[in-house]
């Protein structure tokens, strides 16, 4: 989202902010699940279904910020300007990021340390990084297809847009 | 097959995150054909692109 957010402001690609919007919804929806799943197993683990640690706190920051997007895209009817004012959100929201992945080691959390992408290798047994590694790519696949459909329909969207503007101005030219 | 202590976490996620990844495919399969039947009702009516392309060029 960030790439296509620099996309709508630098490069003025017209499928920039297509991507960007096609891409909230579903980002949410998986931002949402690792918060309630890792949420549930939060309580076996730490005996608590949340704690306002840094790594929790921040990942449910991203999804909110995914909601203010998809609430900012709905708001504003003007595609062109809400893409640019999304594109803004999106790029302040990218701060965020490497305060979720680092937060873990700037704060002292209860959420585990970095155990899959640090210096010196996974700590992870390969018995429980395999099956992680194949979701991981499972899931960055689903993501991928769920993109293209849900662009392949926001394109469309703008296609019935264009042709009901162009229906508007051909009847308000028959009315006197 | 049992699943242990951690079952109801299992169970629990697995069932959610099939519910999420199905209102997902199913709210993108409703809007492609929502989307699919406006443009039809609009070039029905008379309403065309400048190209003149109907919407059956991307399926």
């Amino acid at each position: 989202m960030s790439l296509a957010a620099l996309g709508t402001l630098v490069w003025r690609h017209p499928l920039a902010d297509v991507a960007a919007k096609a891409a909230a919804p579903i980002g949410a929806a998986f931002t949402f699940l690792a918060l309630v799943t890792g949420s549930l197993w939060g309580r076996p683990m730490w005996g608590t279904y949340w704690e306002w640690d840094a790594r929790l706190t921040s990942v449910l920051i991203l999804f909110l910020m995914y909601l203010g997007l998809i609430a900012l895209w709905r708001a504003v009817e003007d595609p062109s300007r809400a893409a640019r004012a999304a594109a803004i959100l999106t790029l302040v929201g990218a701060i965020n990021l490497p305060i979720i992945k680092f937060s873990v080691d700037w704060w002292n959390t209860l959420h585990q340390p970095a155990s899959v992408m640090r210096i010196g290798g996974p700590s992870l047994d390969r018995a429980f990084l395999i099956p992680l590694l194949v979701m991981a790519v499972a899931f960055s696949l689903l993501f991928v297809t769920l993109h293209l459909a849900a662009m392949r329909n926001e394109i469309l969207r703008r296609r019935v847009r264009a042709l009901q503007l162009m229906q508007v101005a051909q009847a308000s030219r028959r009315t006197p | 097959m049992s699943l242990g202590p951690y079952a109801s976490f299992i169970v629990t996620s697995y069932l959610l995150v099939t519910a999420v990844v199905l209102i997902l495919i199913a709210w993108i399969a409703i809007d492609y054909r929502r989307q699919k039947q406006t443009l039809q009702e609009l070039e029905a009516g008379g309403i065309v692109r400048r190209s003149g392309r109907s919407t059956t060029d991307m399926k």
